[in-house]
Order: structure tokens, then C-alpha cells, then sequence
């Protein structure tokens, strides 16, 4: 599968129809954070964002994989819910089922963001989140 | 994984059923279609749904098949309403998302020296874009699920469009069993000020001429003539389906443990349609369908509006009827007879839609007599078509058929071969004038990205699942 490279710490993904995300890093708390920033790239491409604004995110699932697509899709819904363009993500893991997190950004500008392509969800289409013996891989496909 | 198809005939392909399959895989293909599926994984989950509890009949793509997730795009499934499931990831995120199409009684050439004025115009009084919403009003609350409840109905009574429309409109503008109650809190939110609004992505807005009958008659009692200007729109449930499916992905999750299903991919969870978790996901999906109905309402309301402003026209003088307006991301209750038996199913159409015969008591009364009016929209720089619904769908794909041309070329792909071209410049030396929020968009969007529809068209009328009664083509696009 071909694979385009935004970054150092993320890989967005070929599909036909719509898009994937990979990452890799050295910690859980890492990974977490390269993903939303490989989501945050899908959305606004390499759009510069200031650290304006902050969001408070606690986000519990039932297993691992589950907390990584729901983590996503808080990003999602806060991205649409405030017209926010994320900067920088600080992410808490509590355990494998729960995270505490802050998103902070800006309010996206006509004249210094550009709109890539809007993300419906986070899907769990071959969702998968492992531990390796370099550190961390996750990987999701997007609904766009 | 690679998967062992079958040639059945020109333009159909059998799956066997193998390992944890319970049913064979059906896809309609033509050759060249199914040389190119190799290659991607559309096929593989084809099989994946032939797993899922309960299914009837083969598991099936149409010829617009391509890789989704969970359910291929394309596919259409039945479910048995005592055995089977249902399933989110089979309706997808965009709950209800489907196409209208309105007639005029203006003509092409008519309308052309004020084109760009028109295509301005729409751009400007239809919200469109990521994250579009209204700025003229936000739904209160209780507001919003009147519109949850009601669907294109409570668009109407608010004085966008008329009561004739929702006579034109699949299940006539409103899916029974819609309960608020069973939405979230979130999932309101996001709907509140979205209503009315096109979005992004594959969405639009056309304006297209009529180019080719293939049916005089169909035609005629479609009100379609050579020359024609008519008005899609695609769009569907926005952020509020969106939400709907992600909260409901999550009980499916915890429902396929509690019930025992083995699922090939976690996208594909599902619910036994005998539990509280599937009653109370396809109460909240008729929610998400009646908003997508209103949607599009309300967008119709929006379009005849800027026509009689920039036209100076009135309604009278404009015609801008309903002709039909179908969905293409659904699961719903119908009977069908299998195997000489009539049974109650729930069908899922994720990429697909109904297409019910001449005589089905479902079809308007008006066009009872040619079949269900088949919206199938192409790419912005080809055309699209108007089927109308068979016999041949109705015995073979539980009433289902195609939905649209089809990605060919991912998102990157397109990129790499629009460097270097003007494709919005192209397309207006064409005659053909792009409005859109970003160039990103058009980009990824361009008409080589997406299969030739007429390809598509070609194999569904060769298999009998539509009949072909009318040719579209596009004079001016206005996308998200």
C-alpha cells in the first residue's frame, strides 16, 4: 500500500474511497498524539494553528482499539463543534480504556487555514493498536 | 486474502460460499470492472458480510462496488427479522445521504447567459463546505426533533416547499419509528444548525440539462424532455448521522459480545433485530433519515428561491418540481418473497438504492406505471442518469441497484494526476462552471477520480436490476 509521508511521526494511508491514518512511537501517551496530529493533518493539511484556545476531553471505552477511535472522534467533534483548527494535543492515558486530554488550538481563519477535506468519523475498519518492540503502531480509516 | 470469483454470465460474478461465510457473494460487474477489483479489498468484504448472522440470499455489490468500510460500497444485504441482524456499519455514517432531483420548465439555452449568475447565487443562499451551517437560524431543541420526527413534512409545514413535494419523496419523506429519546445529546447538537445545509466531500449541488432520452414514455410521465434544465442534490444526514452511528457503533460493539457474533472486521458489528440494541438503533436511524429528508427539503426551498430571484421568474413560470428524491445509505423493513415465500426483511443499502418495479404500492401513484424513479449521479465533468426501478431488481436484489459512478482513484492518486491541470478551468472551457469552497476539494472530486458512470448504467441494464430512461449532463456544479 502506498503511503504518504506528513511529518515524522505519521503516515496517511491510500484508500479508493476515502483515507487512513498510521503512526508510530516510542510511548502509548506518544501514539495517542501522533494520530490526532495525523487527523488534524488529513483535515487542514499543514494549516500553522496557535495554541489559543483549549478543550478538556475525558474519553472511556471498553478495550484499547475502542479508546483510540473514540479518542479520534472526540477530535472530530471538536474540530466541527468549534470551528477549531487543534495545534497541539496533550494526551493523559488514565488506562488502556480511558484518557484524559487537551486540545488546544484556534478558531479556523479563511485568510490562514485552508480546509483539506471534511472527516465524517473515525471508523473501526481495520482499526488496530499494538504494542511492538520499538514502541507503539496504531492504525484507523477515515469515512470522509 | 484473495477471494475465488466465479463468471456467471456477462456482467455477474459468484463469491462460493467458503469458511465462516453462511452465503455466497453476488457481484454485478462487468469484466474489465472486476479486473480492477482484484486489486483492493471491496471484494474481500463482500465475504465478510456473507458472515453476519441471519443474512438472506447473497450477499451483494453493485457494478459501483469499491472499498468501504465494513461493507463494501455498493453492497446490499437482507437480514431475516427473526434470525438476522442489524448492522450501523452497513448503513454508514452518512445516514440517509440520497439524491433529489427537481424538473424545470426552463431550457438550457435559456438559462445560459445567466449560468454563472445562477451558479453564484446558489453558492452564496446554500450553506456548503466543511463544518457549513445556517446562519439565519439554529433549530431550538424541541424544534429539531419535530424535524426528527416529521421529516421533509416539518419543512413544508415551515414553509419550505410544498405538499405535493413529499408525495415524490422515497417513504414520502419520513421513516416510521423515528424516537428522539434514542439520540444523544451530542448528536442533537451537531444538527442543530446544519439543517439546510450541503456539506462537503461528494456532496452537491447541479444544475444539469436534459441530454438524452432512452425512454419517451418513462420520460413523459418522469416530465422530462430533451433540452431540459433539472436540479440534483446530494446530500444526506450531516454531523447529526454521523453522530448517530458513531454512539451506536459503540453498542453494536458491546452487543455482538453480549449476543455472541464473531465478526470479520469490528466495523461490521451488529445487534440480533429482536434486541432492545437494534430496536432502539433503527428508531435513532429513522431520526437521522427524517433529518436528511428535511435537508434536502429545505435545500429544494433554497434553490427555487435563488431561480426566481436571479431568473425573475416566479414559480409558475419555473416548475421546479420533485420529480424523486431516493436514498442510498439505509436499512429498512420490506417484504420480499424468497423462494416462493413472503418474509420480512431488513435490507441494507450502503452505496445502493431501492429500485422497485412498475405496480410496487411504495411507488408514487403518478408513477406507478413505469417503476420507481432511479437517481444515479455521475462525476462533475460526465453526466448522470435517471433508471427506473425493474422486476428483474425486485426478484434477483431485493429492489435494490447502483448509486453512483464509483471511486476508481484515491484521494492522493487524484491529487498526483490533477498537478499541473486547471480543472475547474477545464471544465468552464467545457461549459461546465465549479463553484466551490476549496480547490481541495474539486481536486480530489475531479471526474477521472470516479468510474464512468455510463459504464455503471450499462451493467445494471444489462442485468436487468434498472432500466435507463434519461441522460443528464452538468452545466453548473456547486460543491462542498
Amino acid at each position: 500500500m502506498l503511503a504518504v509521508t506528513i511529518g515524522n511521526s505519521f503516515l496517511l494511508l491510500e484508500h479508493t474511497a476515502d483515507m487512513g491514518i498510521e503512526a508510530r512511537a516510542g510511548s502509548y501517551k506518544g501514539l495517542l498524539e501522533a494520530m490526532a496530529q495525523g487527523l488534524t493533518a488529513m483535515i487542514y493539511g499543514d494549516s500553522p494553528a496557535a495554541a489559543v484556545v483549549t478543550a478538556k476531553i475525558l474519553v472511556r471505552a471498553e478495550d484499547p482499539v475502542e479508546l483510540l477511535v473514540s479518542w479520534l472522534n472526540e477530535v472530530v467533534y471538536w474540530c466541527e463543534k468549534d470551528n477549531l483548527v487543534p495545534a497541539v494535543f496533550q494526551v493523559e492515558p488514565i488506562s488502556d480504556v480511558e484518557l484524559r486530554a487537551v486540545l488546544s488550538g484556534e478558531a479556523f481563519d479563511m485568510k490562514r487555514h485552508v480546509v483539506e477535506r471534511q472527516v465524517k468519523s473515525v471508523t473501526y475498519h481495520q482499526a488496530c493498536l499494538e504494542k511492538t518492540p520499538d514502541g507503539w503502531y496504531a492504525r484507523v480509516y477515515v469515512d470522509l | 486474502m484473495t477471494v475465488k470469483v466465479q463468471q456467471i454470465d456477462q456482467c455477474r460474478w459468484r463469491i462460493p460460499r467458503e469458511g465462516a461465510m453462511r452465503t455466497d457473494g453476488l457481484v454485478f460487474a462487468s469484466s474489465k470492472m472486476m479486473e480492477d477489483l482484484r486489486h483492493d479489498q471491496a471484494l474481500e468484504q463482500v465475504c465478510n458480510v456473507a458472515t453476519l448472522p441471519g443474512i438472506v440470499g447473497p450477499s451483494m455489490a453493485m457494478p459501483d462496488i469499491h472499498w468501504g468500510y465494513g461493507f463494501p460500497i455498493g453492497g446490499v444485504a437482507a437480514f431475516d427479522a427473526d434470525e438476522g441482524v442489524v448492522s450501523p456499519g452497513g448503513v454508514g455514517y452518512d445516514i440517509n445521504c440520497g439524491v433529489r432531483l427537481l424538473r424545470s420548465n426552463l431550457t438550457a439555452e435559456e438559462i445560459r447567459p445567466n449560468l454563472g449568475r445562477l451558479a453564484d447565487a446558489l453558492f452564496l443562499n446554500i450553506p456548503s463546505g466543511v463544518g457549513s451551517h445556517r446562519s439565519d437560524f439554529k433549530l431550538s431543541i424541541n424544534e429539531e426533533k419535530r424535524v426528527l420526527l416529521k421529516g421533509a413534512a416539518w419543512a413544508v409545514q415551515q414553509g419550505y416547499g410544498d405538499a405535493a413535494d413529499l408525495e415524490c419523496i422515497e417513504e414520502q419523506g419520513v421513516i416510521a419509528g423515528a424516537d428522539p429519546e434514542m439520540v444523544s445529546e451530542r448528536a442533537i447538537e451537531r444538527g442543530r444548525a446544519q439543517l439546510g445545509t450541503l456539506g462537503s466531500g461528494n456532496h452537491f449541488l447541479e444544475i444539469q440539462q436534459v441530454e438524452a432520452i432512452y425512454d419517451e414514455e418513462a420520460a413523459g410521465v418522469l416530465g422530462l424532455h430533451s433540452g431540459q434544465v433539472t436540479v440534483s442534490i446530494h446530500t444526506g444526514s450531516r454531523g447529526f448521522g454521523y453522530q448517530v452511528c458513531d454512539d451506536y457503533l459503540k453498542v453494536m460493539l458491546k452487543a455482538a459480545r453480549k449476543y455472541g457474533i464473531t465478526l470479520p472486521d469490528r466495523q461490521l458489528c451488529c445487534a440480533p433485530l429482536q434486541s432492545d440494541e437494534a430496536r432502539d438503533y433503527m428508531s435513532a436511524m429513522a431520526c437521522a433519515a427524517n433529518f436528511a429528508f428535511a435537508n434536502r427539503q429545505m435545500i429544494t426551498a433554497g434553490v427555487r428561491e435563488t431561480f426566481e430571484r436571479v431568473l425573475g421568474k416566479g414559480p409558475a413560470a419555473l416548475r421546479l418540481g420533485v420529480i424523486y428524491d431516493v436514498c442510498h445509505n439505509i436499512a429498512k423493513w420490506e417484504d420480499h418473497t424468497v423462494n416462493g415465500k413472503l418474509r420480512r426483511l431488513c435490507v441494507h443499502r450502503k452505496g445502493a438504492t431501492r429500485a422497485f418495479p412498475p405496480g410496487h404500492a411504495e411507488i408514487p401513484a403518478i408513477y406507478r406505471k413505469i417503476g420507481q424513479p432511479v437517481l444515479i449521479p455521475g462525476d462533475m465533468g460526465r453526466y448522470s442518469y435517471v433508471l427506473t426501478g425493474t422486476a428483474g431488481a425486485y426478484e434477483e436484489t431485493f429492489g435494490s441497484t447502483c448509486h453512483g459512478a464509483g471511486r476508481v482513484m484515491s484521494r492522493h492518486a487524484a491529487k498526483k494526476a490533477a498537478r499541473g491541470q486547471d480543472i475547474i478551468g477545464d471544465l468552464a472551457a467545457r461549459g461546465i462552471l465549479v463553484r466551490a469552497a476549496g480547490r481541495a476539494t474539486v481536486v480530489e472530486e475531479m471526474p477521472a477520480a470516479y468510474k464512468d458512470v455510463a459504464d455503471v448504467v450499462e451493467v445494471v441494464q444489462q442485468a436487468g436490476i434498472g432500466h435507463m430512461v434519461a441522460r443528464l449532463k452538468p452545466m453548473a456544479v456547486i460543491k462542498g
